[in-house]
């Protein structure tokens, strides 16, 4: 272990192929005020991976294919989608196994699970030929369907493939349930509890990126906004390529804090607190691969001092790999309570500020964005101008940062005079959120 | 009164005050803790896996050491473990080594009942999408609410109910419920109020 950040890596084996996970903890500062203070710490997450032949040693994939059938898809969006699941059966193999479900108000199984065979390609070809447009969107419950398709009856600790559901529509859920917090939440259930990730991908203006964001974010999956029908096939296929190079799978930070401690998250990810531990929580990051870097960005609260000489915040890193769980050992990050005097001397780490400033600034977006799209635009502008204002306190030479602060403040006076017009409101959550997460833009240009 | 007692059974005189660490259990003691029978345990002597109690006669007393062969002989008999594998494996172990293999297969056993009552993937599922089936709402917004006001489509919510009502979501944390015999007398009122709750609330008269 290095003494400064608590490194602690992972080799473990993957069909011959060592993957190296590796978590580091990086404080913004080690001492805290007697009175009580807040401080960052940069969670840095790092996959290595010895380059392989894809094909030959990649985990098998278990996907559902969700396609909204609603009547607004009718014409060049659903035959877009139609030609995008294809493409990405097609780069599918018998190692993998598939099912694809349509959905209106009605939940329609066009293909049952089933390995991708040449005959399954043709089977799936010729039942989505025959699938039109028709009525309203139960996403919901086709997305359950979905996931259902290609649960398996075992614990997934057990199973060796990847799952993931990909989940397309261009509009609001309005059949069955579509509450954004209680379906993100079952999606979180379902990754838990099932191993299935769920990957959305909304097209065009009507959807809503505050369900679909989130059930992305809580799935350990990608939230993809698709500009236009042409976009559907490159973005499928490059969400395909990144699964079909996943190294580390379902992978997740549990931290634990002491007493009277709190953690808030900065980065757009998934928090689960431990049913048995209020000390303890998980965040969910989702699957990785090779040479794939994140930042996590969590902002700790410390209590007074009431005799100790510190508070001590520990973490690791769990995640799947050939079908097995693997976890780092626990790493601890010590704070030491210290004077006014001592405290106001020690300088901020460069660093970790300014991957705390990029995701303070998503978030802030985020946030504003959703205040502004629901009239409160007051609302929308006070957030924006308050986290500008932060971030110039530290943002000192970081030019990044510098310009972050500068997009802020416009961002402040673009929604505090009316609502965006929802393309530009979804075009700017989706990009502050993938920024946030790390994720690849593959609309223009697919896999890399 | 006696502090002595006579099993009628088996004709074994016993001190119920005995201290197990001090004296050690009967056979009838030792088969109660780990939940087999007594014959078994005969049994198990008479196989070589577990030796004979530390005394003769008819207060034969077993140690802790006989307890925790038991145990394991017990773990490993539930695994289907042939007698001569577990006479060989027993004979090679020493006191620690047997707690440290029987602390093993105990957390093992714990974690196949922990999982046996955990649903599976697809029943985890299932029960979701049985709860979202059961409970299927009526669309709580046309997508999107266009200029003039769509018919709103027909189907009851919660139809065993006696008084059907229609939810509609305008935002998150606001609703509508219309009753569904007010469809067509408020039906002017209501595409109003949906229209309107697409038009966002203008804040400080900007």
């Amino acid at each position: 272990m290095q003494s400064r950040s608590g490194d602690h890596s992972n080799s473990e084996r993957t069909g011959g192929t060592p993957v190296n996970v590796t978590l580091r903890m990086y404080p913004e500062r080690r001492f805290i005020r007697t009175g009580g203070s807040f401080r960052y710490i940069d969670f840095y997450i790092r996959v290595d991976h010895v380059p392989t032949k894809v094909n030959v040693d990649r985990m098998p994939l278990t996907l559902a294919l969700v396609l909204d059938r609603s009547g607004s898809m009718q014409g060049e969006k659903l035959a877009t989608a139609k030609r995008a699941a294809l493409s990405v059966l097609d780069r599918l193999d018998e190692r993998d196994s598939a099912a694809v479900v349509v959905f209106d108000d009605r939940i329609d199984t066009v293909q049952a699970l089933a390995p991708v065979t040449t005959n399954f390609k043709a089977g799936v070809r010729k039942a989505l030929a025959e699938i039109e447009a028709r009525a309203s969107t139960a996403l919901h419950e086709g997305w359950l369907t979905g996931c259902k398709a290609i649960a398996s009856d075992t614990p997934p600790l057990r199973e060796r493939s990847l799952a993931r559901c990909f989940l397309l529509t261009d509009g609001l859920a309005n059949v069955g349930m579509t509450d954004p917090e209680q379906i993100a939440s079952e999606a979180a259930g379902i990754r838990e509890h099932a191993g299935i990730g769920t990957s959305t991908f909304g097209i065009g203006n009507d959807y809503n990126e505050s369900l679909l964001g989130p059930m992305a974010v809580a799935g350990g999956g990608q939230f993809h906004h698709l500009r236009t029908a042409s976009e559907i096939a490159n973005t499928f296929v490059g969400e395909l390529g990144n699964l079909l190079s996943v190294a580390a799978s379902q992978v997740r930070i549990e931290i634990e804090v002491e007493s009277g401690m709190s953690a808030d998250l900065v980065s757009a990810y998934w928090v689960n607190a431990s049913s048995t531990n209020t000390l303890r929580q998980s965040i969910t990051i989702g699957d990785l691969v090779s040479d794939e870097e994140r930042h996590v960005i969590v902002r700790f609260g410390f209590p007074k001092q009431h005799g100790q000489d510190g508070q001590t915040v520990r973490a690791r890193l769990v995640w799947m790999t050939d079908g097995s769980e693997q976890s780092s050992d626990w790493q601890t990050v010590h704070f030491s309570y210290a004077d006014q005097r001592i405290c106001d001397s020690e300088l901020r780490d460069p660093k970790v500020m300014h991957w705390v400033g990029l995701h303070q600034a998503d978030r802030a977006q985020r946030e504003a964005l959703q205040l502004n799209q629901r009239g409160d635009l007051q609302g929308a502008h006070e957030k924006l101008k308050k986290v500008a204002q932060e971030m110039e306190e530290y943002a000192g030479g970081d030019q990044e940062l510098q310009a972050e602060v500068k997009s802020l403040r416009a961002s402040a006076s673009a929604m505090s005079a009316a609502p965006l017009p929802s393309p530009e409101a979804k075009e700017r959550y989706y990009q502050q959120q993938s920024r946030s997460r790390g994720q690849k833009d593959y609309r223009k240009s697919g896999p890399a | 009164m006696s502090d002595k007692t006579i099993d009628s059974d088996t004709v074994t005189v016993y001190n119920i005050n005995m201290q197990e660490n001090e004296y050690g259990l009967t056979i009838e003691e030792l088969a109660e803790r780990v939940e087999v029978p007594v014959r078994t345990i005969r049994f198990y002597i008479s196989e070589g896996l577990l030796q004979g109690p530390g005394t003769r006669g008819k207060a034969a007393l077993y140690s802790d050491e006989h307890l925790l062969r038991l145990r394991l002989i017990r773990r490993l008999s539930e695994q289907r473990v042939p007698v001569a594998e577990m006479r060989d494996l027993l004979s090679r172990l020493s006191l620690d080594e047997i707690r440290a293999l029987l602390s093993e297969e105990e957390q093992r056993a714990a974690e196949l009942e922990r999982a046996a009552q955990v649903p599976s993937p697809k029943e985890y599922l299932s029960a979701l999408l049985n709860r979202a089936q059961a409970t299927r709402q009526l669309p709580s917004t046309e997508k999107p609410l266009p200029a003039q006001a769509k018919s709103v489509p027909s189907t009851p919510y919660l139809e065993q109910s006696k008084e059907v009502w229609h939810r509609w979501e305008l935002a998150p944390g606001v609703e509508l419920f219309i009753k569904a015999d007010a469809w067509e007398q408020q039906r002017t009122l209501i595409e109003r109020l949906l229209r309107a709750a697409r038009v966002p609330v203008d804040y400080m008269g900007r």
